[in-house]
């Protein structure tokens, strides 16, 4: 089974975050598969040590923190990531690399270590990163924290995953720097046929959820997640796409919680015009004037420098009607 | 500049702005659009032409005879034919077979060689493609004189290995100079691009602020920020930032719906 751990929580620092908020993500996270959370002793107290049951939790320990044992000790709790040392079976000792260039030696004797950063990991190829890990520690004994500072933490998070590392460790949409946790079930669900007969509609509910419980914004464009991924103007692309949706999508928009949208721009072509009068109008158009209507978009939206919206074409289809 | 990210509109005043400054700091290659006579005209095309210094300026054009033709009466330094290559392409979409793509190959190629255009042929979806047919086309290109192939990761389906051997295995085959062309649907355009540069790719294609289909292409600032801790791209990577500067003003309705 692919071990991610969603970090999510921990990355939420603010003072949006509430009991009723943080239960509601661990649902959604485990509707989406993901059964192992980071959370952080400010995460527990919000919970008032009300940990959801069927997962695994992770309590994450910054170094004063653990010196000064000011956390609690539950049973629900079965891993402390802690700073490079282990006093029990269930403290994992944490490691920063930020480059892969520089030496480090870690003691062989753990069982598991976790691993922050390997920011430049991909940089001088797949194999160079495994090369160093070969010397480092056994991978199947390690969990990696991926930092985006080259935006390849989720590269470096299914590549691990993907040569049998331990598990990788990510937050929604990467926020705090990190790789993202849907990219990386998506990848697998895509080209590992993970959970195959499994939707991922929750996505729109924790975007919203980890918008509102944060100060980030998740923009449209954003990969799997973002709004408008979904819309197509381009004629090639919108003709392909009604052929059939696969030409031009890598998965069927409905297994996020999102929907395809035409757009009509400057780019747009005849069929996508005539896709659009069906969905809006009850009247027929004849070619001719099918192509006068295109010219017009293409004129206006070139004119606005932006696309045409559904109430902008209405008036076009009844200038041309009149 | 024609990257059909949905929305945005760039006019020809735009793109020549945009086109000087990416002249401006260093990039290869300017792929300026798709040449329409209906829209756009080619006078932007001729006045980036003549003001560009150091850019090659590149135009697209489908695998149709009339297409190449237009294209290539515009004269640009490099012209981009997309070739279909994957069966969902070739098959479901145009309806057509291999023989078919192989016949307008040669039809296109003779056309662009009597204008003396230099041609790279985009394999349209190549990481769902049969890499035999791939061969074969490549084998076939080099024989009429195709100067590049460019693999389009059309839905964005490679991971970083997957991109890599992909290259290996074409460069196994063939010398030919290997450009790649990123789609980011997994978020995973940078990593992968950077794994096809270190399997031998020459030629790595991005767009500013990432800007395409979907959840766009490989975003030039971050591949630049990625590379040069190994590669000199020849690009200050302080300077795509002030081109982005430039694009805040254009993008509508705001920039800042085009970041990732």
């Amino acid at each position: 089974m692919l071990k991610i751990i969603d970090a999510t929580l921990c990355a939420l620092n603010g003072d949006k975050i509430n009991k009723a908020d943080v239960l509601r993500l661990i649902e959604l996270m485990k509707n989406i598969s993901v059964t192992h959370l980071q959370i952080t002793p400010r995460i527990y107290d919000i919970l008032e040590g009300e940990l959801p049951k069927d997962v695994v939790y992770y309590m994450d320990l910054d170094i004063s923190t653990y010196i000064a044992k000011d956390y609690a000790i539950d049973n629900n709790i079965q891993y402390y990531f802690v700073p490079k040392q282990k006093n029990n079976d269930m403290e994992i000792p944490v490691f920063q690399i930020n480059s892969i260039k520089e030496p480090y030696v870690i003691d062989k004797g753990w069982d598991i270590i976790k691993v922050i950063g390997l920011d430049d990991m991909l940089i001088g190829g797949v194999d160079n990163a495994f090369a160093f890990f070969s010397r480092l520690f056994p991978i199947k004994k390690i969990l990696i924290c991926p930092e985006n500072t080259y935006s390849c933490a989720t590269a470096i998070a299914i590549t691990f995953l993907k040569r049998k590392g331990l598990g990788a460790i990510s937050t929604f949409w990467g926020i705090g720097n990190k790789a993202a946790t849907e990219q990386i079930l998506m990848a697998f669900h895509i080209t590992d046929r993970y959970l195959p007969n499994r939707n991922f509609k929750e996505f729109i509910e924790l975007k919203a959820l980890v918008e509102k419980m944060s100060d980030v914004e998740i923009p449209p464009f954003a990969p799997i997640v973002g709004e408008k991924i979904f819309h197509v103007e381009s004629g090639i692309h919108v003709a392909g796409i009604l052929k059939k949706s696969s030409n031009y999508e890598l998965y069927p928009p409905e297994i996020v919680g999102n929907e395809r949208k035409i757009v009509l721009g400057k780019h747009t072509g005849k069929t996508a015009v005539a896709e659009k009068i069906k969905e809006l109008d009850s009247r027929e158009y004849t070619d001719e004037e099918i192509e006068t209507i295109l010219n017009i978009v293409k004129r206006v939206s070139i004119a606005k420098g932006y696309g045409i919206s559904d109430d902008e074409f209405l008036k076009i289809l009844n200038e041309v009607w009149l | 500049m024609e990257n059909n990210a949905p929305g945005v509109v760039f006019v020809p005043e735009d793109k020549v702005k945009i086109a000087l400054a990416l002249d401006e700091i260093g990039v290869y290659e300017i792929e300026v659009g798709i040449y329409s006579r209906a829209t756009e005209g080619r006078d932007y095309i001729l006045e980036i032409m003549e003001k560009k210094k150091n850019s090659n300026i590149s135009l697209w054009a489908r695998l149709r005879k009339d297409d190449v033709l237009e294209a290539c009466r515009q004269k640009p330094d490099i012209l981009h034919i997309g070739v279909p290559v994957s069966y969902a392409q070739i098959y479901s979409k145009l309806n057509k077979n291999k023989q078919w793509i192989l016949k307008n190959l040669a039809e296109c190629m003779e056309i662009a060689d009597n204008f003396h255009v230099p041609v790279v042929l985009g394999f349209e979806d190549c990481s769902r493609a049969d890499l035999g047919f791939m061969i074969k086309l490549i084998a076939c290109a080099e024989k009429l004189g195709v100067s590049k192939i460019r693999l389009s990761d059309t839905v964005g389906i490679f991971t970083p290995e997957r991109a890599g051997k992909f290259v290996k295995d074409v460069k196994s085959y063939s010398n030919i100079p290997i450009e790649t062309h990123e789609h980011n649907d997994l978020g995973l355009a940078v990593a992968n691009s950077i794994e096809m540069a270190n399997a031998g790719a020459e030629y790595i294609d991005c767009t500013l602020y990432g800007l395409g289909e979907r959840a766009g292409n490989c975003d030039m600032y971050e591949f630049v920020n990625a590379a040069e801790l190994k590669y000199d791209t020849g690009i200050d990577k302080k300077n795509i930032s002030k081109v982005y500067k430039l694009l805040e003003n254009i993008l509508k309705p705001k920039y800042s719906d085009y970041l990732r």
